[in-house]
Formats: structure tokens, sequence, C-alpha cells
């Protein structure tokens, strides 16, 4: 038997803010087929302007324990992490020892050489360590690692990491500030054109000290 | 309309959060904007879900569907608490409404799998120019032009809170007699009960006058956004 759009409506805006948790495919379900477009514009509409529900502490432990929000409060810790931390956590979430990861590492991009796997491993420690450059790691081997930690994409590479590095930056430079990194610019521009060539960067480096594009 | 009666102002609370985030914002303080914007979210958890069911209704199935939610969570926590620039609740539920359309768009295009039951979500919501209805991507170009164009002091931000930026404050008062007197006291999250008494009403007529007044606010949001 279904109702009508209006009765359905009321009974959900009761339910809502009564704090009963209603769910709009319930209400659907009840609603003429011809109708349901209609009642979800009315309930759309609703809840642009719906306060929030008045739960009580069941409820509240309900909505606290959804595994969706669960999922997205630990995201947003770890997106909060550098990446160095990031890889650490997920590894250890994972039950992979740093050299499991190298190994995969090796796999996924096919790297050759006999110490490919240890150089992986050693620079995996480094990264964990935070002695490296977390900007000049590559793209791919961020998606990669994601991969094999289990983790989303991009859960390493996600624009938003690099986003709250440059926030902070900008929220805390001041002209003075600018002025000290201008010059040591200079300066380390002016080292770099005094010092040797480096030494050409192979597969495993390019992964690591690469860049975005590396 | 205030009374023993009346339920605690729980929109108040995400008001206040929202306002100790922009105030973190203001300073970097990153971990005290995540605590605030974090707590906003959960506060607002029924609202985003129902929403999501809405947008992705006869577009995904219901696996996809709780997968387009948990990843509108995620790029909520991760992305939209640096990405948003407004200062009022409504401009946030606007962003977030963005971001969740993005997300079912983001699942939808994921599975690459449209049965012949399901309809595609960008063909669906072409706007009256034929062009795709504005996703997460176009807001964030869309805010991005905004900062550019004004610099938020702290006056600024506060008087703008202030003043209310909500669709509500712009729509309730289009809304004539008893619509806008049953929508008012739904807003403050009133027992039916109570409207009835203090309206004169009887609930079927509550229920008629809130199927007109969402009409209605569905028709002056379309006005609003243009």
């Amino acid at each position: 038997m279904t109702t009508t759009i209006h009765q359905a409506l009321g009974e959900f805006i009761d339910a809502w803010n009564a704090g009963r948790r209603p769910d709009v495919d319930d209400y659907l379900a009840r609603v003429a087929p011809a109708d349901r477009a209609a009642f979800t514009r009315h309930v759309e509409a609703w809840l642009d302007v719906a306060p929030t529900p008045a739960y009580d502490d069941a409820a509240w432990a309900a909505v606290e324990a959804d595994p969706a929000l669960r999922a997205a409060l630990a995201a947003g810790e770890l997106a909060r992490m550098p990446v160095a931390g990031r890889v650490a956590v997920l590894r250890e979430r994972a039950g992979l020892a740093v050299r499991e990861v190298a190994t995969r590492v090796v796999e996924r991009f096919a790297l050759g050489g006999a110490d490919a796997e240890p150089r992986t491993a050693a620079y995996l420690e480094e990264l964990e360590r935070g002695e490296l450059d977390a900007s000049r790691l590559s793209r791919r081997l961020l998606d990669g690692l994601a991969g094999i930690l289990g983790a989303r994409p991009d859960a390493l590479a996600g624009g938003w990491a690099g986003a709250v590095a440059q926030r902070g930056v900008v929220y805390q430079r001041t002209e003075d500030h600018a002025r000290d990194v201008f010059l040591k610019e200079i300066d380390a521009l002016s080292q770099a054109a005094m010092a040797p060539a480096p030494t050409p960067m192979d597969e495993v480096d390019r992964l690591f000290l690469g860049g975005p594009e590396g | 309309m205030t009374g023993t009666a009346d339920p605690p102002d729980v929109r108040g609370d995400a008001e206040l959060h929202l306002r100790r985030y922009l105030a973190a914002r203001k300073v970097g303080d990153t971990d005290a904007m995540a605590t605030h914007w974090n707590t906003l979210f959960t506060i607002n958890l029924d609202r985003f879900t129902q929403r999501v069911k809405i947008v992705s209704l006869g577009h995904l199935d219901d696996e996809e569907r709780e997968e387009a939610r948990q990843r509108a969570a995620i790029l909520h926590t991760t992305r939209l608490m640096w990405d948003f620039r407004g200062v009022s609740m409504g401009e946030w539920w606007n962003a977030t409404k963005q971001l969740i359309y993005h997300a079912c768009l983001q699942e939808q295009a994921a599975r690459k799998a449209i049965s012949k039951h399901e309809t595609s979500l960008d063909r669906s919501r072409l706007g009256d120019d034929g062009d795709p209805v504005s996703g997460y991507d176009s807001y964030l170009r869309a805010e991005q032009e905004r900062r550019d164009a004004r610099a938020q002091d702290a006056e600024e931000l506060k008087a703008e809170i202030d003043v209310g930026r909500d669709f509500l404050d712009w729509a309730l008062p289009q809304l004539s007699g008893k619509l806008r007197e049953v929508a008012i006291r739904d807003r403050a999250g009133m027992p039916v009960e109570q409207i009835m008494e203090e309206l004169g009403l009887k609930q079927d007529a509550v229920y008629k006058r809130r199927e007109r007044y969402t009409d209605r606010l569905d028709e002056l949001g379309k006005s609003y956004e243009s």
C-alpha cells in the first residue's frame, strides 16, 4: 500500500526532528513509483534547511560508530601526517616489514640489478625516518606504495598533502622570511653551480629522488 | 516559540564548530581546524548520508552508493577541510553537496559499468544550457576566484558570519503565512504535536504545509543558485 508525498514527508520530518535517523530509502518504498522523484525533491529541500536532530546518547553512539565516518576521520588524521609518517603507519597496518615492501616495489616497477632490493629498502628506511625530501618522491612510487600497503590510491600522493604544507608556509611567511628564503635560494644555486655534475640517476633513484614525474 | 519543550539549539553547536574551524584556519592551526571540521561533519553525518542516497538513487546500486558515501566522506576530511573558503553553514552545506555529487560521479566512473536501469549522473544532471552541472572541481575554481577577489581579515569574517549568508535567511521571509510558521518551527526541531497546538492545525494540515513549503524552497533554491 502506498502513501501520499505529504504523509511520507511529514513522517520523515517528524522522525528527523525526533532524532530517529530516518532513511530516505525506507520512505521512498512507501511512495508510489510515479511520485518518487517529486518526493526526493522535497526531502532534498528539507535537508537544506533541517536542524541537526536532537539525538539521544544511543543515536549519537550509532552516528559515531558509522564505519564510513570512522574511515573518513582516520583518513583525515593520516592526511595530516607527513608522507614519512603515513608510509610508516600504513606499513605497520599492513603488517609488512620494510624488506617485504622493498621486494614488492622491485617487483611492481621491474627494477633491475642485484642491488635494487637493498637500495630500495634503504631508501624506504630513509623515507620513514623523514630523511628524504618528500617533494622529490615520484608520483608513481607513491601510487604504487599506496597499492602495496593496501591503501586508497591517493592516500600518499593526494593533492591535500602538498596543500597542507604549502598553506602552512603561506600562513607564516612574512616579508623578512621571504627575503631570507630568497637569499638562501641564491646561495644554494651558487653552490650548485660550483659543484661537480651529479651521478646520473638509475630507475631506483628516479623513484625516490626524481620528483613527481620521476 | 521558545519554551521549556523546545529542543536544544543543536544547530548552534554546528555553527560554533564552524566558527572555531574558521578561527583556527585563520591562524593556520591545523589540529584545531581538523578537530572542529570533523565535529561539524559528525554532527551533519545523517544530512550528508541522506543527500548521498538521493543523488545516487537510480544511478548506482546499493554497494556503489555505499562506496560513494565512503568516498565522499574521505574527500570531506582529507580535501574539503583544506579547500573550503566559505564562512557560513549555508556555504559549508553547498560545498558538501558539490563534493557529494563529485564523489558519486567518481564512483560511477570507477565502476565503468552502467546497467540498463541506470542512467549516467553526468548526462542526467545537465543544466539549462546543456552543460553538465558544476561539480567539485568547478566549486574549487569558483572558490579560488573568490579567494583572489576578497581579503578575509578578522573583522570582515566576523561581520559575514554575523550577517549570515544562508539561503534560508533569504528564502524564509518569502514563504507565505502558515507555510513560514511551520517551516520556522520545523527548523527549530519542534515536535509535530507542539506545532499543531501552537498553530491550531491538525497533523495532516501540518504535513501538507511541509509538502508545500519544501516545494517552494526547492523553487526558490533554483533562483537563488542562478
